[in-house]
């Protein structure tokens, strides 16, 4: 166990050094277009909004809302809510705004998963830009002016934008607020300029209509449909943009609860998603992505997942040994507690190879959220909690990943949110 | 194809060996320091036994002096607490250093050590003959511990001893498997059959014993110890 346990830290080590230096040296090379929006020689073109909703009478109106105070010419811009068999009052609630000729309320007959509803969207809309937001998710105003100039290269696909957390208040907020700012901000802008974008966000995304009818639109019955297509960009050889001068905000988990099922969504449907389009690997004509984006992520991910089991288990195996060595002196810790206060002496030499190697990912990694907190504009003494607690929150998020697997394995069935 | 930026992975992979190299080198420059660090204590530990050897031989000399017994004993108590920490500090560095348990130097400075416990225990035992000193000696044989967590248990139990009675008692600690002559007859002579060994007091029990079975033994053979009262 300690001969595999060892290699792993090294193999480990080795790819999340390399990652995360292909990402620095990125950064480094294109951060002067960082901010840089492409210039406008689109006019304006006709874009079409699709929010696809599911039970959402808690966020629709805020949502339409903020659509409605887009800056962007209303006779160039319509709404189009896909209400996808709501036992909730959502159809009610945006039948107010459809009654007002405000939006164009579609209502499923029965619930037909996220997916569906898009492509419904989508075969409904008029424009050649559809842009898609959930249900809970408000966009700034500029999104469209914004985001609309990327489209002057006819290989891109789509554009995404900066997503936010909205209103972060628990400590679970403000822990994801800092992992959006950096998942859905800071590395996408990375990862787009060397093509490498696997995800366009639900919570937000701009298409090229044509080219998303081209490759079949979005997977039905897939859980992670945001990721599925985006794959299948890259296969197509679009491009996926990424702006961060605009964004949107959506709601998040606030327990734990929502946050497991989130994410075993997410992770159930990355894994299934990456069986399905296993040929992406090392694949040589997708260049970045092929040979070096989905190797790399997700081959870490994998064995950052066996380095987690080997080290839970030897944790547990010493907190063995100490719980027996510690019943052979009936628990009588407190002599030994106070022998070491009494000869505690800070010895630099103490520190081994593997500490060494277990510190410099860490302080990478440190250093990344940093730059990636700043370039977005986020002053981190404003969320500092949410900044430290992020740096261990790859903790449980590794839990996720092996109850995802176990699912994925099992053929289990993955429900989109808890209440369903 | 798509675009694939070699020049962008040689460079990050470069980048890699690099930080690699220099932690890796970090890392023999610490393992050195830690065995210089041994050396050093070991060295300073050894002078202080030739010093106190040297009074050893001629306390047959000076017995009739009143003061020579108490010189001794502080002598022999510090030099007991030196070697206690030094072993400590050469087990944690075997800890840190895992090839360290089949490294030439760490054999070397265990049997160094091993040397200063028997020394420790002849004048030990002369002390408590000639100045009538009133101390518990334990030895404890260990032996194959890469194979027997029983041995680390011991130890651990020992640990908590010395901690609570460490004024009254002298816990000496040998090591089997370094073939070294005096400790072999140590083994020999008390009939050491088993890892780990205790000998309280000239009385072997071999296997292991908790916290409260070795203090039956040491009360059994040393009633007098403030523990038994």
């Amino acid at each position: 166990m300690n001969v595999l346990h060892v290699t792993l830290v090294y193999v480990v080590w080795f790819l999340v050094t390399f990652f995360f230096l292909v990402s620095a040296l990125t950064f480094l090379k294109h951060r002067q277009q960082f901010y840089v929006i492409p210039p406008s020689t689109e006019g304006t073109p006709f874009v079409s909004i699709v929010v696809p909703a599911f039970n959402e009478e808690a966020g629709i109106a805020d949502t339409i809302e903020s659509l409605l105070e887009i800056d962007y010419p209303k006779n160039k811009l319509e709404i189009i809510v896909v209400n996808d068999g709501s036992k909730d009052r959502t159809s009610e609630i945006a039948g107010k705004y459809a009654a007002e000729d405000k939006i164009v309320l579609i209502n499923n007959e029965k619930n037909m998963g996220k997916a569906a509803s898009l492509n419904i969207g989508f075969e409904k809309a008029r424009g050649k830009y559809v842009a898609c937001i959930d249900a809970d998710t408000v966009t700034q105003k500029d999104v469209i002016k914004k985001t609309i100039n990327y489209f002057k290269d006819e290989d891109v696909a789509a554009v995404i934008v900066r997503i936010t957390v909205r209103n972060p208040k628990n400590w679970l907020e403000k822990i994801i607020a800092v992992e959006y700012n950096l998942g859905l901000g800071f590395y996408p802008k990375i990862f787009s300029s060397i093509d490498c974008m696997y995800l366009t966000p639900g919570q937000f995304s701009i298409y090229r209509r044509d080219k998303v009818l081209a490759i079949g639109g979005f997977q039905v019955g897939n859980i992670v449909e945001d990721l599925e297509i985006a794959y299948r960009f890259q296969k197509a050889h679009y491009k996926i943009a990424c702006c961060v001068m605009t964004g949107a905000s959506t709601k998040v988990p606030n327990n734990l609860r929502d946050l497991y099922h989130q994410r075993k969504r997410w992770y159930s449907g990355t894994i299934q998603t990456l069986l399905q389009h296993r040929d992406v690997f090392f694949n040589r004509n997708l260049g970045n992505f092929g040979l070096f984006f989905i190797p790399f992520n997700y081959g870490t991910t994998a064995l950052g997942l066996l380095l987690f089991f080997s080290t839970t288990y030897l944790f547990f195996s010493n907190a063995h040994m100490v719980y027996s060595d510690l019943s052979l002196i009936n628990f009588d810790i407190f002599p030994s507690i106070k022998n070491f206060i009494t000869h505690m002496a800070l010895d630099p030499l103490s520190i081994g190879m593997l500490s060494l190697l277990a510190v410099t990912p860490f302080v990478m990694n440190l250093m990344a959220c940093y730059v990636g907190m700043k370039m977005m504009g986020e002053k981190i003494r404003k969320n500092l909690f949410g900044f430290v607690a992020f740096l261990f929150f790859f903790l449980p998020y590794h839990v996720f990943w092996i109850i995802a697997l176990y699912f994925v394995v099992l053929k289990k069935k993955v429900r989109w949110r808890a209440s369903m | 194809m798509a675009g694939f930026d070699v020049r962008l992975y040689a460079t990050a992979a470069l980048m890699t060996l690099l930080i690699f190299a220099s932690i890796y080198s970090l890392n023999m420059f610490f393992e050195s320091q830690r065995e210089q660090y041994v050396t050093e204590q070991m060295n300073e530990i050894v002078d202080d036994f030739e010093e106190i050897e040297t009074a050893y031989y001629f306390m047959d000399l000076v017995a009739q002096q009143n003061n020579s017994c108490d010189i001794l004993k502080s002598e022999l108590d510090y030099l007991e607490s030196r070697l206690w920490v030094l072993d400590g500090r050469i087990k944690s560095y075997r800890d840190i250093t895992k090839d360290f348990a089949n490294d030439e130097f760490y054999i070397r400075e265990k049997k160094k050590l091993n040397r200063r416990e028997v020394i420790h225990l002849a004048m030990l035992s002369k002390l408590k003959k000639t100045c009538n000193y009133n101390h518990t000696i334990v030895l404890y044989f260990y032996g194959q511990c890469e194979q027997n967590r029983r041995c680390d248990e011991q130890g651990y139990v020992l640990t908590y001893i010395n901690q609570n009675i460490d004024p009254e008692i002298s816990i000496l600690s040998f090591d089997a498997d370094r073939n070294i002559s005096a400790v072999d007859s140590l083994i020999k002579l008390y009939n050491v059959t088993e890892y780990p060994c205790v000998v309280v007091e000239g009385h072997t029990h071999c296997g292991l014993h908790t916290s409260d079975e070795m203090m039956a033994l040491m009360c059994q053979y040393s009633p007098s110890l403030s523990i038994c009262k």
